[in-house]
């Protein structure tokens, strides 16, 4: 009861940086249906590692160049999500056999974000601090960002559903009959792109690419429907990041880790309850 | 009308195949066999615009017809859950305008196909539950709601046991003579594609063979041994045909 007090009474310190990882959640989690059926799980992890290597890259230009004018500086955040989309064109091209793709992607921005940070001259702190996210302190602009992107999301997903359903379910099928698959297909990967370099900037690295898959797993075991698991997932994306960010100042847990633990316990949950009603049957 | 003149089919402009020619008449039932790998389905997915041809064009007589697709059953996911209906209705969302849902009269001609068609009562159930026949059957619904021109099919009795095939052979033979739709089908046994098709083509990479006209002139045991490379007999019964191959190989 003293947590929950002194936790509500502290509203003030942690409103932003929850209203960012709710709203970051809910999209990833939402995205996550889509990243499951079509079987492209590293994705979110691949686009979340280039991101992170367009920000060193940003940052590693600044010296280059010595640009100490914060205005000169090719902006993080713009290169982040210049290098996720090209990354996000490129893996919708390869489709179904992006699992290669997505792991060279990974591992190139690995160590090309290793080789250039230990070129750059600013405060290494800082840097991490732009790529991982704390999930703690949050500054307004990317709760713009993170709620631009969920628009942007949310109003491309209204529009292009059926399409997106069709061409991703059976993408023989949908191009026989006119729709142009690949042009949709790098629509929704644009769509993970935009929302994964806002999130794994907002609220960190792990915290993007679990919600981006764990709430969308246990949805896919429990629903029924299309739209069930698309709603089933939002709901436990969110509520994992609310419950989370309390466990996380009640207990005195990593906040991110805290979240993902919940979204992971939840897919286990859903696991059990898949395999007692198979084994009912 | 579908025309293909000296045109080269095959993947990342590597042809697999060169010099094929083939027309298509509006109406035409086409058996389209060949041993496994022969060139089938790049041949299929080629002429409804699924693979550019490497060389040469596909030509359609006035606008470009509707397709009716239907893949092999065992190319689609299992993980989505979708109910039969689910599945059928894609078949009208190429005709829909970006961002509109589907009409009452959508949701209609799907209930109506999928009730002619026999499996109206299990409209609700989930896609991937269903059996291999009725999975393939709502497959078929999904190709015929979307009012196709020409219905293809991708060996769409593969997998199946006995009753299940020949129930799917009735229903494409009944379904050419209504509607006289054109129908393009890919078989896996000659034997049962030559039961239905009033047209063949013969295809098969390896031995860089392309044959194609009506049935009475292709199913000759000389071109089939050629197409199999096993001796391959051909009886004509009561107006029907039988195939059936010997063990030995064809030289």
């Amino acid at each position: 009861m003293n947590e929950s007090v002194s936790f509500l009474d502290s509203w003030f310190v942690w409103r932003d940086a929850i209203i960012v990882a709710v709203i970051a959640a809910a999209t990833l989690s939402y995205l996550g249906v889509w990243i499951v059926l079509k079987r492209v799980v590293y994705v979110p992890l691949a686009l979340s590692q280039v991101s992170s290597a367009g920000v060193v890259l940003s940052f590693f230009l600044c010296g280059l160049f010595d640009m100490h004018e914060t205005a000169s500086l090719p902006d993080p955040t713009w290169m982040a999500l210049f290098l996720a989309l090209l990354a996000a064109g490129y893996f919708a091209r390869q489709g179904q056999e992006s699992n290669n793709a997505t792991v060279v992607a990974y591992l190139i921005s690995s160590v090309a974000a290793l080789l250039l940070a230990g070129f750059i001259r600013q405060d290494l702190h800082d840097v991490q601090s732009i790529l991982f996210g704390s999930a703690v302190l949050v500054e307004t602009v990317q709760i713009v960002n993170v709620g631009a992107a969920a628009a942007l999301v949310a109003v491309v997903h209204i529009v292009f559903y059926r399409r997106f359903l069709f061409a991703s379910y059976d993408p023989d099928t949908a191009g026989a009959s006119g729709i142009p698959v690949y042009r949709y297909e790098v629509l929704i990967y644009v769509t993970v792109a935009v929302a994964i370099s806002a999130a794994t900037r907002a609220i960190g690295a792990l915290p993007a690419f679990g919600f981006a898959v764990l709430p969308a797993m246990a949805a896919l075991r429990l629903a029924r429907s299309m739209s069930a698991a698309f709603v089933v997932a939002t709901l436990i994306g969110v509520v994992c990041a609310a419950l989370g960010y309390y466990l996380s100042f009640v207990l005195e847990l990593p906040t991110g880790a805290a979240m993902v633990g919940l979204a992971g316990a939840t897919y286990l949950a859903s696991t059990v309850r898949h395999l007692r009603r198979g084994s009912l049957r | 009308m579908i025309e293909l003149e000296d045109v080269s089919i095959g993947y990342c402009k590597v042809p697999l195949m060169n010099h094929l020619s083939l027309t298509v008449q509006p109406g035409d039932f086409w058996g389209i066999v060949g041993p496994n790998g022969a060139g089938k389905t790049t041949l299929v997915k080629t002429i409804v615009g699924l693979i550019p041809p490497v060389i040469g064009k596909v030509r359609f007589d006035g606008r470009t017809p509707r397709f009716g697709y239907v893949p092999q059953r065992y190319a689609l996911s299992s993980q989505y859950p979708l109910t039969a209906f689910d599945v059928a209705l894609m078949g009208r969302y190429g005709q829909l305008r970006i961002g509109q849902r589907p009409t009452r009269h959508d949701v209609k001609r799907t209930r109506d196909e999928l009730d002619r068609i026999g499996l109206d009562a299990i409209a609700g159930h989930p896609f991937d539950a269903l059996s291999g026949g009725q999975r393939q059957r709502v497959l078929m619904a999904r190709a015929l709601v979307s009012d196709p021109d020409v219905l293809v099919l991708d060996e769409p009795t593969s997998g199946l046991d006995l009753p299940g095939e020949e129930d799917i052979l009735e229903f494409l033979r009944q379904l050419h003579a209504d509607r006289k739709i054109t129908v393009l089908m890919i078989g896996h046994h000659i034997s049962k594609v030559v039961r239905v098709a009033d047209h063949l083509c013969l295809i098969n990479k390896d031995a860089q063979l392309f044959d194609a006209g009506p049935m009475a002139e292709l199913l000759t045991e000389e071109r089939l041994s050629h197409l199999y490379r096993r001796t391959i007999q051909v009886q004509r019964q009561d107006g029907s045909y039988h195939v059936c191959a010997r063990g030995n190989e064809h030289e």
